[in-house]
């Protein structure tokens, strides 16, 4: 997971998600078309960079796909409603698709780590990031134990066929061990020291790079360039 | 007693719960494919998570707790790509919803269930961006050359009258999710000494 934070075209993660919000701009403005190509160039290329190779094609794929079959629903227009609310939604994933494509590159290119020093750096109080990082260390085991209980389910005969009682014998189970987990966890948290006032050290530190200030920049250009053509 | 500070312990809780809660509601957002019962989720989602929440609530009773839980979701859906719309409709909601609960010292069932209900309508800031972002929608559509009739159909379906309808529809599951949930804790969660 180190790889990401040492590698010079992986920019820190505050900047990604400003960038994430920035491009929460070009949802309710209309921007040039050139300029949106451009935007999933960059991300495109960062994923590139960062050893994603898959996933730089299929974000340029997509972008692709959902910007040029558009055209085809003139075809369409007589069909029944059904699809064309269908085709409604079809419309929402590719305005929502910049903010997405860059959220994505967000979460597939930042270890926690990194995430957990950068909200030290921008000052988050800890109310706020303690849960996050918790959320982080607790996220696994959950999988673990949600498979756990489903597997024990099966056994027994219950299965999603009635998803009342299903849902009621899945989290049940699932909230009584969760908050068991919490308090442990809470327990362990406490003996480390964690409530003592005085500056944490990091294993990571986030740093401020070149990429930093290319990605921030570019992007600016290109988002206000698309407004204002 | 009553109104003290969050100490470590409520922290994890609200991490831990957080996890359980954002499970669910993506769940609960597999009916967002079909694409007219989107205008459902909210609902469908209120149903579901009470029982998360309604325990979050006997759990930690102090001040800021649901507050904190709700800016995590937030935050979580922005770093997935939304926009800032939905953020600061979270904090509206989650401010109503702890002043409602802060009525209520925290305690009583009625303030929490309200609650509760408030802190739900957070999800119809999914479909507030769409609809925000509607002359956009419109533009694009004929740009591309599609009919009139086409467009109308889209404004139909997303207006004030529907999106008042989804904000009683999210309040109304938040109700009923909440009975469940205080259902729940009756059965299952007071017997095994959690609460």
């Amino acid at each position: 997971m180190s790889t990401f934070s040492d590698n010079p075209y992986n920019p820190n993660p505050i900047s990604k998600i400003g960038i994430v919000i920035l491009l929460g701009f070009t949802v309710f403005h209309q921007i040039n078309i050139y300029f949106e190509w451009a935007i999933i160039f960059v991300i495109s290329f960062l994923f590139y960079k960062n050893g994603l190779k898959n996933d730089a094609l299929k974000n340029i794929a997509f972008f692709a796909a959902f910007s040029c079959l558009l055209p085809d629903i003139v075809i369409i227009r007589n069909m029944n409603p059904f699809i064309m609310m269908f085709f409604m939604l079809f419309i929402v994933c590719r305005m929502i698709y910049l903010p997405f494509s860059a959220g994505k590159f967000f979460i597939k290119t930042s270890d926690v780590g990194s995430i957990i020093s950068s909200m030290d750096k921008i000052k988050v109080p800890q109310n706020i990031s303690i849960p996050i990082a918790v959320m982080f260390r607790f996220f696994p085991s959950f999988r673990e134990e949600s498979r756990n209980i489903k597997r024990a389910m099966r056994i027994r005969g219950i299965t999603f066929k009635n998803p009342i009682s299903y849902i009621e014998y899945v989290i049940v189970p699932l909230l009584v061990i969760s908050s068991n987990i919490s308090d442990d966890i809470a327990k362990a948290a406490e003996t480390k020291c964690i409530e003592n006032p005085v500056k944490k050290t990091r294993y990571l530190s986030v740093k401020i790079k070149t990429v930093d200030f290319a990605y921030m920049l570019l992007m600016l250009v290109m988002i206000l360039g698309g407004i204002l053509w | 007693m009553k109104t003290e500070k969050l100490r470590i312990k409520d922290l994890v809780t609200i991490g831990v719960f957080a996890v359980i809660y954002f499970v669910l509601m993506f769940l609960a957002g597999i009916i967002g494919i079909v694409p007219i019962l989107y205008l459902a989720y909210p609902t469908l989602a209120g149903i579901i998570t009470g029982i998360v929440i309604m325990l979050f609530m006997a759990k930690v009773q102090k001040p800021w707790g649901l507050f904190i839980l709700g800016l995590i979701c937030g935050l979580i859906v922005i770093a997935m790509g939304n926009t800032y719309v939905i953020l600061a409709h979270v904090l509206i909601s989650m401010a109503i919803a702890e002043f409602l609960r802060k009525k209520g010292e925290y305690k009583s069932f009625r303030y929490n269930m309200l609650s509760f209900a408030l802190f739900n309508t957070w999800i119809c800031g999914f479909l507030m961006q769409i609809f925000l972002a509607k002359d956009k929608v419109i533009e694009m559509a004929e740009t591309r050359g599609m009919g009139h009739d086409y467009i109308m159909k889209l404004i139909k379906l997303v207006n004030y009258r529907s999106l008042i309808l989804v904000y009683i529809g999210a309040i109304i599951g938040g109700i009923i999710g909440a009975y469940i949930g205080k259902a729940f804790l009756k059965k299952h969660f007071e017997k095994a000494g959690i609460v």
